[in-house]
């Protein structure tokens, strides 16, 4: 038997000769037909904008409230609480007042200041490829459906902690061009890593040159791809993910990220990645705050008003609440 | 704008290129082959009505099986299906262990069928899995790790050395 005796069975699996030409040009004729008399249905994906702007428009009914209970004939029970003289979070009153509604939104709400956003920022760069400064840069669209929020972030992740990019390399593994990334811990919010510990992370896309990326990943028709004979073998080549881009050597990042281990075939040993892609890495914006940068056509790595943010102190009290 | 004869050039050499790939691939959630057939007609059917622009090949590839393990889900949720039963597949053509070792990975349940199919079969890593899935990487990984271990339980170490 070979050594990968399932693939060998299933090649053998038989099926009808179903796509012939009349086959294929009957499909064309039945997409066009399709296309032709599709009726008007709210995409999929805009379900989740209405719901947000309903969330938001229950917040305006609800800020009022919670901001000033003792204007209405109700009481709520955090406020009760808090007059019996127990320490609470405004957090945790909205909870206990049963607001369904996330810690970061509600302290948005009450009026404390934060800077910590569930937002995305607007996708401002244009997927695809641009050559800038004698590199290419591509950025796919990935076909992810439910972006996280920073309290699934911070529930779903082993591993929270600020480091240092000390190494990063590509590595290609199944015609995929990822990065493997050292990042040396300066601060642990959750998890069992201690500052100075070397973590490797994982991540898709990466840096190299675009002979390399054509040698590394084979591609079995040419005639649709991008690649243009003309440009140089030793013409650096980047890859990102929705205009986000691997780490790279010195950038300082606060990781959200999780064990992967032996997800890459020629690395033993504990690896990790970050949660959601490039949802689980914030980089370093000032003194106290992180930010995930905003959507580039190249990786320089900048901030607009929309980047979700968060100060340590929003994270440790995230994490705590989280408990 | 593309011309007719150039379109059906373009897609015939799609078709050509992943049918192997989606064909299998439906294969392995709806263990029927006329079943697989009309799946993969109408993953190229979407194919062909969103036309999406890809940079890359494998892009393309991930997106053709994404759309394929919804189309499969889809099928296996939709009321059609619930109500018939398909007729058990003749493997007889196949050599005997060959029969035998797709029966067993068939017979697993669609949770760890499928990881070990893209694993084995298409050579993708547990986080391209999650993508094609839409699962966590960590869970394929666990998922592919007791399929592995409820195969080796049935036919030893023979699933793959």
């Amino acid at each position: 038997m070979s050594s990968n005796p399932y693939k060998s069975a299933v090649e053998h699996l038989q099926f009808d000769e179903a796509f012939d030409e009349q086959t294929i040009a009957l499909m064309i004729d039945a997409a066009q037909r399709k296309k032709a008399i599709q009726p008007f249905r709210i995409p999929k994906s805009s379900w989740r904008y209405i719901a947000a702007a309903a969330v938001i428009v229950l917040l305006f009914i609800a800020v009022p409230l919670i901001k000033d209970p003792q204007n209405t004939n109700e009481i709520t029970t955090a406020a009760a609480m808090t007059e019996a003289g127990y320490e609470i979070t405004t957090a945790a009153a909205m909870t206990e007042a049963g607001y369904e509604t996330t810690t970061v939104a509600a302290m948005t709400a009450a009026g404390y200041e934060t800077t910590a956003l569930t937002t995305q920022s607007a996708d401002v760069y244009s997927p695809g490829t641009v050559i800038e400064d004698g590199t290419m840069y591509v950025s796919s669209t990935t076909s992810r459906l439910e972006p996280r929020s920073m309290n699934e972030l911070v529930n779903v992740a082993d591993n929270i902690f600020t480091g240092l990019c000390v190494s990063s390399e590509p590595v290609f593994q199944n015609d995929f061009l990822y990065t493997l990334s050292k990042v040396q811990v300066t601060a642990v919010f959750k998890g069992a890593f201690q500052v100075g510990d070397i973590v490797p992370v994982i991540e898709m896309g990466g840096r190299t040159t675009i002979g390399e990326y054509r040698k590394e990943t084979t591609v079995e028709i040419k005639d649709f791809d991008h690649y243009d004979d003309s440009i140089s073998a030793d013409t650096k080549f980047v890859e990102g993910m929705d205009g986000y881009y691997p780490l790279k050597v010195d950038d300082n990042v606060l990781l959200f990220a999780g064990d992967t281990s032996g997800f890459l075939n020629d690395f033993t040993g504990p690896l990790y990645d970050s949660y959601g892609d490039y949802e689980g890495k914030m980089y370093f914006k000032n003194e106290n705050v992180y930010a995930r940068n905003t959507p580039s056509n190249t990786d320089q790595i900048t901030f607009d008003d929309k980047s979700a943010s968060i100060s340590l102190d929003e994270l440790k009290l995230l994490i705590e609440d989280s408990k | 704008m593309e011309s007719p004869a150039d379109l059906s050039e373009d897609i015939s050499v799609i078709v050509h290129t992943y049918s192997t790939s989606v064909l299998r691939f439906a294969y392995s959630y709806v263990k029927n082959r006329s079943d697989s057939e009309d799946i993969a007609q109408d993953v190229f059917i979407t194919y062909i009505q969103k036309a999406p622009p890809f940079d890359h090949e494998m892009q393309r590839k991930a997106w053709i099986m994404k759309v394929t393990s919804n189309k499969c889900k889809d099928y296996l949720k939709s009321s059609w299906k619930k109500r018939v039963t398909s007729l058990p597949e003749n493997l007889g053509y196949l050599p005997k262990e060959e029969s035998i070792l797709i029966s067993y990975v068939y017979d697993l349940d669609e949770k760890y069928r499928i990881p070990i199919h893209l694993y084995y079969f298409e050579g993708y890593s547990v986080e391209e899995i999650a993508r094609i899935t839409g699962n966590k990487s960590a869970t394929v990984a666990s998922w592919l790790f007791r399929g592995r271990a409820m195969l080796k339980t049935m036919i030893g170490d023979g699933f793959c050395e």
